[in-house]
């Protein structure tokens, strides 16, 4: 998938520059956009779409909330607040969490993830990947070692098959070599790691 | 434009600077000033024909005046092969190899994945280090035996043996895609890998891997193009001169 765009809003160095650290943890390709005040979070929506907001509401000038809520609600982007005050409550901006200043690192990474996680799989059934279901459990079986004709007994189909179906992962992969497709299939969660070998 | 050897070879740089490398396997060094290509292969007991020949099919690919490359001693043309070789495998492999390693520890989101290119990478340098000794221990030498028997005017048992058991043909057969795998860890990189937080040295690997791919391409090129059509003219040459069938 893309990568996540992520914005940072508040004021506070500390803070952002804490939270970015806590989500550069996050193995997602991601890039966070830093923005500290009211007006700019407004222009930086109107010229482009995050996939997650983290911010802290009450930053969030009176003027622009209805504006932002808008947008958020129409791009159905995930927002975060970041609460100072347990009491605070925004009723406007529909949050997804909150993460809550005094939190430690495992309960902010968590609730990071799983918003980001419900992201990836939104995108997953949104376009399908590049390469079918059968082309992908071919690739998983070539990761795990397999031959032509153990694939083709396994999977009931012919040899020739199989030889078909490589052809046309590698001509749309543009990835010939089986270590090579090892380390497509890895990259794309068709096997883990440890299954290799 | 064709490079001739009137030009300067400062301006060779210019005109295309991955040629660097080509200089450096034929130990010419910088600080040529308004030096003439065939000035300063003189001073580096450079064949300059050769030198032409080379530089231009490495920076024209579709440059090839075989015949020509032909010409010359099956030596001048192992050894240039050689010399690529050496290049390869100390210095460019290393190069990458410690890019790869940079990488993995500046990497604070990426690891996993980095650590797998790695590991791409460690099997790719083990099969380009097997092409490699096979050229150096079986190819080569059979060319030059080759080449000997083919100048000689008498033609022993033992050559004609030695063609029976292995053929240049052999080797144009056998001679696999070594760049395959280059190709393979460029898309990999390109197309599927999250961008590391470090993308300045993921850019810099990637630049290395297409100039050690060109130049691999153009080592593989003068091996099929020069090489073995002249190794085989030769065999032919050599079964006639026996009064063998050819």
């Amino acid at each position: 998938m893309l990568k996540v765009q992520i914005i940072l809003f508040d004021k506070s160095v500390l803070i952002q520059h804490g939270l970015s650290s806590v989500i550069e943890k996050i193995p997602v390709a991601h890039t966070i956009h830093f923005i500290n005040s009211s007006d700019e979070l407004l222009s930086f929506l109107n010229t482009s779409v995050p996939d997650l907001i983290i911010s802290n509401t009450e930053l969030i000038e009176k003027k622009h909330i209805k504006l932002i809520q808008e947008i958020i609600e129409k791009e159905k982007i995930k927002y975060i607040s970041l609460q100072t005050d347990k009491t605070y409550n925004s009723d406007s901006i529909p949050t997804a969490d909150t993460i809550e200043l005094n939190s430690n690192e495992n309960e902010i990474l968590e609730i990071i993830s799983m918003q980001i996680g419900s992201l990836e799989k939104e995108d997953k059934s949104k376009k399908k990947e590049i390469i079918s279901t059968r082309e992908e459990n071919i690739v998983r079986e070539i990761a795990m070692g397999l031959s032509n004709k153990e694939i083709a007994d396994k999977l009931f189909i012919s040899q020739h098959t199989v030889i078909t179906h490589r052809k046309n992962i590698t001509r749309k992969l543009g990835i010939k070599s089986v270590s090579g497709l090892t380390i497509y299939a890895i990259l794309n969660n068709l096997i883990r790691m440890d299954e290799v070998e | 434009m064709v490079i001739t050897k009137d030009i300067k070879m400062a301006d060779v740089i210019h005109m295309n600077h991955f040629s660097l490398s080509i200089l450096e396997r034929f130990g010419i060094e910088l600080g040529f000033g308004d030096k003439s290509v065939d000035e300063t292969c003189k001073i580096y007991n450079v064949d300059t024909d050769f030198f032409l020949e080379i530089i231009n099919a490495f920076i024209h690919t579709e440059y090839f005046p075989k015949k020509q490359l032909q010409n010359f001693p099956v030596k001048l043309i192992t050894d240039y092969l050689q010399k690529t070789h050496n290049y390869y495998m100390q210095i460019k492999v290393p190069e990458i190899e410690s890019l790869i390693e940079e990488m993995v520890l500046s990497c604070s989101t990426q690891k996993e994945n980095i650590n797998l290119l790695k590991r791409f990478f460690s099997e790719y340098k083990e099969e380009l280090k097997n092409h490699i000794q096979r050229e150096e221990k079986v190819v080569f030498p059979y060319t030059q035996l080759i080449e000997n028997a083919f100048y000689s005017d008498k033609i022993d048992k033992q050559t004609l043996r030695q063609m029976d058991e292995y053929s240049i043909d052999i080797f144009e057969k056998e001679h696999d895609n070594i760049e395959e795998k280059l190709y393979d860890l460029k898309n990999i990189i390109i197309k599927y890998l999250p961008q590391p937080n470090n993308k300045t040295l993921c850019n810099k690997l990637l630049h290395e891997l297409f100039g050690l791919e060109k130049d691999i391409n153009d080592h593989s090129r003068i091996e099929d193009k020069v090489l073995v059509p002249k190794i085989l003219e030769m065999e032919k040459g050599i079964r006639k001169k026996a009064g063998l069938k050819v």
